[in-house]
């Protein structure tokens, strides 16, 4: 893509010189670089998914190089879907949220938005180099080295002053509850990062560190970092974007605002405690355990919940799901909400989980969610946001969209039966004995009999990936399109085109 | 310690009703027929941001 042909796509839009008095009061530059930003990180970061499926299907695609391994690259793949996908989705609608519902600029401005964007992606481009170069601590989800962590504390920290500084100054006496969600997010993030990434580089100057905390206390850390980064980045935050933009797209408020307030204490509440569930019949106490398990159940209950007001918001109006495909991914990602956090609570009761734990369910269990929930709700806001954005009265093509959510939806699906089956085989046959007491198989056995399951695994991906290709195409049609929103008197190409010759 | 040891139960249980009457407590809080017309308009929120801000709290 041409360097000054993305410039130009972040540019303000023209729109005719009459109407530069009437010009968004909000910061928006960032913002459109954040949503393109989030369709570029999406598709790195489906690519590498689909690579790295590949490879555990055909393992010859590790290339034999130590910096193509499936395990230099796997938190490439998360980091580039969590991380950068969801976090400059995150980032993106979070700081459009604000200023809407609070009616107030960014506390910051222009330049806070623009140290905010080159920030956040200097800290991506930090932490894939250590992936790929070997340059990391080992906690899941939380891989990059202590001064990569730094760089992410100064981000947030600013991150945190700009979202709350809108808060403070804004016009909206009511603080809306997508910003309570967003909000939330902020705050927990920033402590989980810096609860979990306690750590001391074995000599100055040195990038190699290990972290503070030590056997089951860190362990205990980790999860509670790593679930909390489910709770509060993957489900909060994008709860946000849920209560905002599907009341948006379906043009009418939110089914119930009281549930949506329960809805919040009791999720934030409940899912600080849920961690422990990621160390069922490991050396962390048994009351740890079955406390996590317990606070994983009652989840059930605020998330059902949230679910519930987020589809009844269509309640009298289901049938602009036939003509907005846009509206159709926000809501099929509701559905997919209520179903991954259905299965949660279930595989983390311990009984399913001696089953299901290391195998490929939990696989398939999180990409329900992150493929389903997160990635279908991302795109919703996207499909609303980028005409918003650059000023178009609608996207290039509402075929597309709709191609991209058949295409997609068929992906996840295969995905996660494909998993499904793949997991439940493999936690079977691990603990399958025969007459005399004796395992009944060698571990390589179960790895050749998921086989065709990665395969299908694989094949999902790609479509996932396709559909988000399918989506750049449509973002990159649509800002290149000479339509300008607002209909006819503002848009007059007259009036656009004198206003150079006049100045 | 043994005086601890012998009170546990009773406040492990009052722990658990001590959440519960605050659950409780939070769902009649936000259910009291008052504010539903402040609900109403939080509610609406989103559906009337178009509007620009006038600038009144240092907005630029």
């Amino acid at each position: 893509m041409a360097a000054d042909g993305a410039a130009a796509a972040l540019a303000p839009p023209r729109i005719g010189a009459g109407t530069t008095t009437h010009a968004t009061p909000y910061v928006e530059g960032p913002i459109r670089a954040f949503a393109i930003a989030t369709v570029f990180w999406g598709i790195a970061g489906f690519l590498m998914g689909v690579l790295i499926a590949s490879q555990l299907a055909w393992p010859a695609l590790n290339l034999g190089l130590e910096w193509t391994t499936f395990g230099r690259l796997r938190p490439v793949h998360t980091s580039a879907v969590i991380f950068a996908f969801g976090g400059n989705a995150l980032l993106c609608t979070s700081l459009y949220v604000v200023q809407r519902t609070c009616r107030a600029r960014l506390f910051g401005g222009e330049d806070m938005g623009w140290f905010l964007f080159w920030g956040y992606q200097f800290f991506i481009v930090a932490a894939a180099l250590g992936y790929v170069f070997g340059v990391t601590q080992s906690k899941e989800y939380a891989e990059p080295e202590w001064f990569v962590d730094l760089w992410l504390t100064v981000v947030w920290v600013a991150y945190l002053i700009a979202f709350g500084g809108t808060i403070l100054r804004r016009e909206e006496p009511h603080i809306y509850v997508a910003n309570w969600f967003f909000l939330a997010f902020i705050i927990t993030v920033a402590m989980l990062h810096i609860g979990n990434n306690v750590a001391l580089p074995v000599e100055w100057g040195s990038a190699k560190s290990y972290v503070v905390w030590a056997g089951v206390q860190d362990a205990m850390i980790q999860w509670w970092y790593g679930h909390n980064a489910v709770g509060f980045f993957l489900t909060a935050g994008f709860l946000g974007i849920m209560y905002y933009f599907i009341p948006k797209q379906a043009n009418r408020p939110v089914y119930s605002y009281r549930l949506s307030i329960v809805h919040f204490w009791t999720l934030i509440f409940l899912y600080i405690w849920a961690g422990p569930h990621h160390l069922h019949y490991t050396a962390l106490p048994d009351w740890a355990q079955t406390l996590g398990m317990v606070f994983s159940v009652m989840l059930w209950m605020p998330s059902w919940g949230g679910m519930i007001n987020g589809l009844m918001t269509l309640s009298g109006a289901w049938d602009k799901l036939r003509t907005d495909p846009a509206l159709r991914f926000s809501v099929a990602a509701v559905g997919f909400y209520g179903m991954s956090t259905f299965e949660g609570p279930v595989m983390s009761i311990k009984a399913v989980n001696a089953l299901s734990h290391y195998t490929d369910w939990t696989i398939g269990h999180v990409h329900s969610g992150a493929m389903g929930w997160v990635g279908f709700i991302t795109f919703g806001a996207i499909y609303y946001l980028v005409p918003v954005l650059w000023r178009k009265p609608r996207m290039y093509s509402e075929a597309l969209i709709s191609w991209h959510f058949w295409i997609a939806t068929l992906g996840i699906v295969l995905y996660i039966t494909a998993m499904w089956v793949s997991g439940i085989m493999q936690g079977l046959m691990w603990r399958a004995y025969d007459e005399l007491g004796f395992l009944q198989y060698s571990f390589v056995e179960t790895v050749s009999a998921m086989y065709p399951y990665y395969v299908i695994r694989t094949l999902g991906g790609v479509l996932y990936l396709s559909g988000a290709l399918i989506m750049a195409y449509n973002i990159w049609m649509t800002v290149r399109s000479a339509g300008v929103a607002e209909e006819a008197p503002r848009a007059v190409p007259a009036g656009a085109v004198a206003a150079p010759a006049a100045q | 310690m043994d005086w601890l040891v012998s009170v546990y139960p009773t406040l492990r249980a009052l722990w658990v009703l001590w959440f519960f009457l605050l659950f409780v407590g939070v769902v009649l809080w936000v259910m009291r027929p008052s504010k539903r017309r402040e609900y109403r308009r939080a509610g609406e929120i989103p559906l009337r941001d178009d509007a620009p801000p006038t600038g009144r709290n240092g907005n630029a």
